[in-house]
């Protein structure tokens, strides 16, 4: 299969960094770190503290395994997200009481292949990224019912202030506190079914 | 807005005194862009963080986070690193336990000093094997009775405990 100049490129590194290039390996993971903590981990982890954590396992996990990666066609930024999805998927074990059948839909999530290719802009695989979890929090936010989805709406996606908040839905700050509370465990369950 | 206002059936069912310290907990935190310590409210602060993360993307952000922590693990796993930590995992368990040997070592030798409250409990005058008789055997010599008598004190002192 012939290459596009920029697949060619990554390729060339990816087997640089397996031959044991450190300068290789470096590029690589600067190159892929990003998108793979603001686009992958960060929107479904929501704490920074944590992301950053499992970016570091993420990283440390491909650098043991990288010897084991083949290249195809979509290049190592699918290999490098699968590492990390699986990371998020440990530590959501580790810190909530997940279902089974939750978890298995989570993994089934998180094994849609990214329409992207090898040697793809930064920008591209972010907007990629960006566009699956919008659809996943529109969905999630679907099944809200429209009290709890305005709260979510103008805390959240509009960063109003919680006394504006509360007038805009015409309820002390103390009950808007309490309706935003209920929407976020209403999405946290729909969250983990998507 | 009145502070009293009633509950609004069309949030659900009114709240509980519990409820509601959690609620303004949780809203208190947000607020002040803090993760809660209790792990419910952190959970429930992670889900808001997952939108706020999806609906405004900080690029400049997340790629200083990015590019801080995969500079930390190159560096953690650079030669010079790998080396230090080889260091620390293999030589100075053994540097520690040769301190503690010599410690331990200084201690007894202290112990085990011959002072005026602690004589030497073997004596080491060869007077009495100079002056003994010479006998036919090439052994008996004076200078071989000496050799003989100090490699069994130095005996009766090693069995005795000490390693000197």
């Amino acid at each position: 299969m012939v290459l596009n100049a920029p697949a060619a490129e990554e390729k060339a590194l990816v087997e640089a960094a397996q031959a044991g290039d450190a300068a290789a390996l470096r590029m690589l993971l600067e190159r892929f770190s990003q998108p793979l903590y603001g686009a992958v981990i960060l929107p479904r982890i929501g704490i920074a503290a944590d992301a950053e954590d499992i970016l570091r396992e993420t990283l440390l996990r491909a650098m043991d395994r990288l010897g084991t990666f083949q290249w195809g066609g979509a290049g190592i930024f699918p290999w490098l997200r699968q590492i990390a999805i699986h990371q998020v998927i440990d530590h959501v074990r580790r810190v909530q009481r997940r279902t089974r059948l939750e978890e298995r839909v989570e993994r089934q999530a998180a094994d849609v292949m990214p329409l992207h290719h090898a040697g793809a802009e930064d920008l591209l695989i972010d907007q990629q990224e960006r566009a699956l979890a919008l659809k996943t929090m529109g969905a999630a936010m679907d099944v809200l019912n429209e009290r709890y989805r305005q709260a979510v709406t103008l805390r959240l996606l509009e960063e109003r202030p919680r006394e504006e908040c509360a007038s805009t839905m015409g309820v002390t700050v103390g009950n808007f506190d309490v309706i935003l509370h209920r929407a976020l465990a209403a999405l946290r369950k729909a969250y983990g079914v998507r | 807005m009145s502070a009293d206002m009633p509950w609004n059936p069309e949030d659900g069912p009114p709240p509980t005194d519990e409820e509601r310290a959690a609620a303004e907990a949780l809203g208190a935190a947000l607020d002040a862009r803090s993760v809660p310590s209790d792990p419910d409210l952190r959970d429930l602060a992670g889900v808001a963080g997952r939108i706020t993360a999806t609906a405004h993307p900080n690029a400049e952000r997340d790629r200083a986070t990015a590019v801080r922590v995969t500079d930390g693990v190159l560096a953690a796993s650079s030669p010079a690193s790998a080396r230090r930590q080889w260091l620390v995992r293999r030589v100075l368990p053994f540097a520690a336990a040769a301190s503690v040997l010599l410690v331990a070592g200084g201690l007894g030798s202290r112990s085990f000093a011959p002072t005026p409250r602690n004589p030497p409990s073997i004596s080491r005058n060869a007077d009495d094997v100079l002056r003994a008789p010479m006998g036919d055997h090439p052994t008996s010599s004076p200078t071989a009775r000496l050799d003989d008598a100090r490699l069994s004190a130095w005996r009766d002192l090693m069995l005795r405990g000490g390693t000197r």
